[in-house]
């Protein structure tokens, strides 16, 4: 009974490797394509479109996996980490002169945010959570990883930021060098 | 090797950072920390460290996929039903970002450039990458964005609270009842 139980838990325990396995190869073949391809935020884009992808129900057989939540925390942290090292003490005294207005300015987007929030809970019935991570004008691995941890629509929430990168990076973007060059 | 002890160090420093933010229950501990953490260990030793690339994809790898396996089936159909709102909250973001841009080079806060640049809600590094290319101080819009992510995510749970109020008093019905809690 015991060995059972074991072998029971081994095969469980393989499983389960084999799933992440899985989610690792999905993510890392799509987004290695769009980070090749240039597309902004390709890998990371491409990483969820990739798992989700081998991640669905195609046959009877087939069981959804996760990635150990302590995975996500140590890219979250590498991210963070990525950030941190841009910031210089030219670039903290220059913030420090410009953060109240910053401030100001972001404060007065969200108030503006608020408008969609509603919009959204109102024609689209969106739940409250959902409604204000896919306006909310963060990080799209922060906001993401925010709507995951409390049960937020996540493809909502995904789709709408993604719609905001891609108008920025390959419409604003070269219009705007354009006009400044 | 002689970039890799910095590495480790400001690595080190990050993860420290991240677990202590973890246990004082800080917003976004992971990344929060992570940045802070980082920034200490980066500026106060004078490291310079610069973190290469293949680091910086495995991290978004292992976002990207986490987030991937959370996205069920129907998940594609709810994508093309919230293409056409979503589209214009975005058009409301970005036009506002133009407009403050406009705004604080008006007041003479920000060379207009930059102001555009450090105020359009978009990527970090591809709005620090076009900011150098086009011979602009890159430590402005680094320090603007890192401003509009913590005042962003630090905000974020009054907007939460505002968005339930504003459903529980003008949208829902008064027997309804579902997920509404932040």
């Amino acid at each position: 009974m015991e060995e059972d139980l074991t072998a029971g838990d081994a095969g469980s325990h393989m499983t389960r490797l084999l799933g992440i396995g899985k989610l690792l190869l999905g993510g890392v073949s799509v987004g290695s394509v769009l980070e090749l391809l240039g597309v902004p935020a390709g890998m990371l884009i491409g990483s969820v479109v990739g798992a989700a992808l081998v991640n669905q129900p195609w046959t009877r057989r087939m069981r959804p996996s996760s990635l150990p939540i302590v995975a996500r925390q140590i890219g979250l942290t590498t991210v963070g980490l990525a950030a941190g090292v841009l910031l210089t003490v030219d670039s903290l005294l220059n913030t420090a002169v410009i953060a109240l207005p910053v401030v100001l300015a972001y404060l007065a987007l969200t108030a503006l945010n608020l408008v969609f929030v509603t919009v959204l809970m109102s024609r689209y019935q969106v739940d409250p959570v959902t409604a204000v991570l896919a306006v909310t004008p963060g990080g799209l691995a922060e906001v993401t990883s925010i709507a995951i941890d409390k049960g937020a629509q996540v493809a909502v929430v995904l789709s709408v930021h993604a719609v905001r990168l891609f108008s920025l990076v390959l419409v604003i973007l070269p219009i705007l060098l354009l006009v400044l060059s | 090797m002689t970039q890799l002890l910095p590495l480790l160090a400001v690595m080190a420093g990050s993860a420290a950072a991240a677990l202590i933010f973890r246990r004082c229950r800080i917003p976004l501990w992971p990344i929060t920390g992570g940045l802070v953490g980082a920034a200490a260990i980066n500026l106060g030793f004078g490291l310079a460290v610069q973190v290469p690339n293949l680091i910086v994809l495995l991290a978004q790898l292992l976002v990207g996929t986490a987030i991937g396996a959370t996205i069920a089936p129907d998940t594609f159909r709810q994508f093309r039903r919230f293409l056409a709102p979503g589209s214009l909250a975005v058009g409301a973001v970005l036009g506002a970002g133009l407009l403050f841009g406009w705004a604080f080079a008006a007041l003479g806060i920000l060379d207009p450039a930059e102001a555009m640049l450090s105020l359009m809600p978009g990527g970090v590094g591809e709005m620090v990458t076009a900011g150098v290319a086009l011979g602009f101080d890159g430590a402005v819009i680094i320090g603007a964005h890192m401003v509009r992510l913590f005042t962003v995510l630090l905000s974020l749970p009054l907007v939460l609270w505002v968005a339930v109020k504003i459903r529980q008093r003008w949208i829902a019905d008064p027997d309804e009842t579902g997920p509404q809690q932040p």
